[in-house]
């Protein structure tokens, strides 16, 4: 009797322990968010200001802008290419090229690009550094001296960004992906901090949602937010993580993590670390992290920084079947990159990359999930047979998820203040119905996501997993511009691995 | 462990933060809206005024009187975009002289030396327009403000003003800037070229330290000024590498006939950089004399000086392709590759290569 009353004890004690552990961890981690919000604040007002319009002009007219080579991996794109290509080779920005790598696709992506670009073939005259599958051919355009194409044995996304590293004339890089929207004017903003007198080893601008927005030849001309709740939940995920997730790393020892779908590198640090990997499934977060190490290792004073207003569209999935592949790519890539790199954490001689951002992606990201779905498990079941008292469970929900909420709002409020993408009121509205509904159902969905990724990565899975493209909202074709270019085909016959846009998950 | 109470304040407490970040966007938007409404109708009824000034000319005092309806924001906007079209010099001393009294500016001038950065940053907007002589002082304070944002736009405000203690101080902290905010100032300076080309010959020495040097002469190239490109050109056989590339660089805008013999000169250089650049200078000044060198140079060791030699002959024509023609037959594979890869392009695109 006496060691059943023992026993009892020791676990309502233990469930308490945990429950106290995991409802402190919520909130120390929320608040380190709330911490970050306060630390964009004033750079995201900075920005605003920087970007006037007047300032761009002047850059874009000088000499001063760096010389940057977009480089572009495709893969079975043969419905888009012609426009995606199209608009980055009009892009508002002096002195760029465009290199786009036909990773050995299946269907008719090199032909089209030969016949749209009058592309011709050209010895392989480029310096080869870094070791990749076989290059078939170079291509170069009579009509658009910009571009260079390459064709080359499919090897995977990594595996031709360092072939389009190695063609890439130019100092600067810009990694983007084919089926990314950016905007005409995002080149000159990334640049700006060029201009700014500092260092610079990577930039990284703002990615956004485009599920919902009017696009005419490859340009968002009107920015909508999804009615749907999965993409609509998403475009809050996404303005949180970018606009103060983001931002706020710039003051705690830059960014950790730069997107593959739009990030400016200096190419020699690239080639010094000897390009992607190709064996992770987030190559864009392990490229950012090794780069960070390279440049603490060798004493480098460069930035790796954040700026919010050159923005990239891009498409996130709209089934919960795509997402939660997506989500367990990006986490799996998150564990793999953090057990490869684990040689920085609380490592002094790292700065604030081993001893913040490093142990922040172990405890805040790695975690997070674990902890989150103890703490769920513990306190339904702990409140249902009467171990907790609800206020206990009401005090979980409420750090777990109100705070949350707040800092989404948080936010909602500063893109308002700021950029304000979305001008219709309706929209705003949208926003803030969907950061009160990212936490019922999304988050412990993600939460589960996740969790299996932590499985997939102890059975040693490098797979990507596919995603299922909706294509672009055509804009009603105008009836005063007859020859206006047709935006992309919905491109629902495209499969093609996501974007691995890395998005820190939130609280 | 949370009493009842407890729980309850919490939860008011966390409603109400919630519903006053829903108040506050919900305000915010209205407000952010209103002001923009503001600011656009204001631009929409400047703008016809503006560029009837332009493009007919006529009284300026059309421009102050709409600019004076504004809010010191909108016209200081709205201004600034003016700065950036093609205005004449002229034109934009009269407008300065016409505004300079305006209470608006005067207003956003007071704030110059505020601890505010961005009032800072208006200030040097605004001195990009109206500056004037007096205004050094207040100029080169900017130019070393401690905001990157600032400084840049200074160096703006700072072309617009003849004062040479301006442009020495320039010239003298150039070498300290990064390479971006460098060419800036280059394409700034070169709105003074006499001013410039004046102070810069003193300083092209052999005996100048080398960063600074280097920085001058770039200075020289893109105001291609040709006293000091002459001066230039007597630094091509300077023991620093470094600064026979920024020469070999800067020689392309010094379409003079002593230039060639010390490009083809420097066509031999040990450091493959100035090779490079030497042949990208003589494609520039289409030089035919150095027809010989450059096919010569088609077979270099290093890629970048086979490409710039290969684009130099591409961009010379003549003789110079039959010569290109002729390298894609050679023994020399690279050589072979190179010509081939060069053959293949538009004039266009042999041009546009050659820039960049």
């Amino acid at each position: 009797m006496l060691l059943a009353i023992d026993v009892e004890r020791w676990i309502v004690t233990a469930v308490h322990a945990a429950d106290l552990t995991v409802l402190w961890y919520t909130f120390l981690v929320n608040s380190f968010f709330a911490l970050l919000l306060i630390l964009a604040g004033p750079q995201l007002f900075a920005h605003w200001r920087f970007g006037s319009e007047d300032v761009l002009t002047r850059s874009l007219t000088s000499s001063a802008a760096p010389r940057v080579s977009i480089i572009v991996p495709a893969y079975n794109e043969a419905v888009s290419i012609v426009d995606s290509l199209r608009s980055l080779l009009t892009l508002r920005y002096p002195y760029y090229e465009v290199v786009l790598v036909n990773d050995g696709s299946k269907d008719d992506t090199l032909q089209r690009l030969i016949d749209a670009y009058d592309l011709y073939e050209v010895p392989p005259a480029v310096m080869r550094r870094l070791r990749t599958q076989k290059v078939r051919a170079y291509y170069r355009s009579r009509t658009w001296t910009k571009l260079l194409v390459v064709d080359k044995i499919n090897g995977g996304k990594a595996d031709s960004l360092n072939v389009a590293l190695d063609a890439a004339r130019f100092p600067f890089v810009l990694a983007c992906d084919a089926d990314t929207l950016i905007e005409p004017d995002a080149l000159l903003r990334l640049t700006r901090p060029f201009l700014f007198d500092q260092k610079i080893a990577a930039v990284g601008g703002t990615i956004r949602v485009v599920n919902s927005c009017t696009v005419r030849d490859g340009r968002v001309t009107d920015a909508r937010v999804d009615p749907r709740w999965l993409p609509g939940v998403q475009t809050v995920e996404y303005l949180r993580a970018f606009l103060f997730g983001r931002l706020g790393w710039n003051l705690l020892g830059g960014n950790l993590n730069i997107s593959g779908a739009f990030g400016l590198f200096r190419r020699d640090y690239l080639t010094e670390i000897l390009g992607y990997a190709t064996s992770t499934v987030t190559e864009d977060f392990e490229v950012s992290v090794r780069l960070q190490r390279h440049l603490k290792e060798h004493a480098i004073k460069a930035n790796v920084t954040f700026i919010p207003d050159p923005v990239a569209w891009t498409e996130v999935p709209t089934s919960i079947k795509v997402l939660g592949r997506q989500r367990e790519r990006w986490h799996r890539g998150l564990i793999a990159t953090l057990v490869t790199h684990r040689k920085v954490l609380f490592n002094p001689k790292y700065g604030a990359t081993g001893l913040i951002a490093m142990p922040y992606y172990l405890f805040c990201e790695m975690l997070a999930p674990l902890i989150e779905a103890i703490g769920l498990v513990l306190t339904i079941a702990g409140t249902a047979v009467g171990l907790l008292a609800p206020a206990y469970a009401v005090a979980f929900f409420m750090v777990t998820y109100l705070y949350g909420i707040v800092l989404s709002l948080a936010a909602i409020l500063m893109e308002e203040a700021t950029f304000h993408k979305y001008r219709r009121p309706a929209d705003s509205l949208r926003l803030i119905l969907f950061a009160f509904l990212e936490p019922l159902g999304y988050r412990q969905a993600t939460v589960w996501f996740r969790l299996k990724a932590f499985w997939r990565y102890l059975r040693g899975d490098h797979s990507w997993g596919r995603m299922q493209r909706e294509g672009f909202a055509a804009a009603p074709p105008a009836p005063s511009t007859p020859s206006a270019v047709p935006a992309p085909a919905p491109a629902a016959a495209t499969v093609r691995p996501l974007t691995p846009v890395s998005v820190p998950h939130i609280h | 462990m949370f009493s009842l109470d407890a729980l309850q304040v919490t939860v008011t407490a966390g409603a109400i933060v919630v519903a006053i970040a829903f108040l506050s966007l919900i305000g915010l938007r209205w407000r952010i809206g209103a002001h923009h409404a503001e600011v656009e109708a204001g631009v929409a009824a400047l703008e016809p005024v503006l560029q009837r000034w332009l493009v007919i000319g006529g009284d300026v005092d059309a421009v102050r009187t709409a600019l004076r309806a504004l809010s010191p924001y909108a016209a200081l906007r709205s201004l600034a975009r003016l700065a950036t079209q093609q205005v004449t010099f002229e034109r934009q001393q009269l407008l300065a002289r016409a505004l300079r009294d305006e209470p608006w500016v005067k207003g956003i001038l007071r704030d110059a030396r505020s601890l505010l950065w961005w009032h800072r940053f208006d200030a040097a907007r605004l001195l990009s327009v109206v500056g004037r002589e007096d205004d050094a002082g207040l100029v080169a304070a900017l130019l070393d403000d401690r905001s990157p944002a600032v400084r840049l736009v200074a160096i703006d405000a700072a072309a617009r003003l003849t004062a040479r203690p301006l442009l020495q101080q320039e010239l003298d902290t150039l070498h300290l800037r990064q390479d971006a905010v460098q060419a800036y100032q280059f394409a700034a300076l070169a709105r003074q070229p006499a001013i410039v080309a004046e102070a810069l010959i003193d300083r092209l020495t052999p005996e100048a330290p080398i960063p600074a040097l280097n920085s001058w002469i770039d200075v020289a190239g893109a105001l291609a000024s040709p006293a000091a490109l002459d001066r230039v050109r007597e630094l091509a056989m300077h023991p620093a590498p470094e600064v026979r590339l920024h020469v070999a660089r800067a020689l392309r805008r010094h379409a003079d006939p002593g230039t060639p013999p010390v490009l083809v000169k420097l066509l031999a250089d040990p450091d493959w950089r100035v090779r490079a650049q030497a042949s990208r200078a003589l494609g520039a000044l289409r030089c035919s004399i150095a027809i010989k060198g450059l096919a010569q140079a088609v077979r270099d060791r290093s890629w970048w000086v086979r490409y710039r030699s290969a684009l130099a002959l591409a961009q010379i024509g003549g003789r110079a392709s039959e010569e290109l023609h002729d390298l894609m037959t050679c023994d020399d594979p690279m050589a072979r590759d190179m010509s081939t890869l060069v053959w293949g392009l538009s004039s266009a695109a042999v041009v546009e290569m050659s820039e960049v």
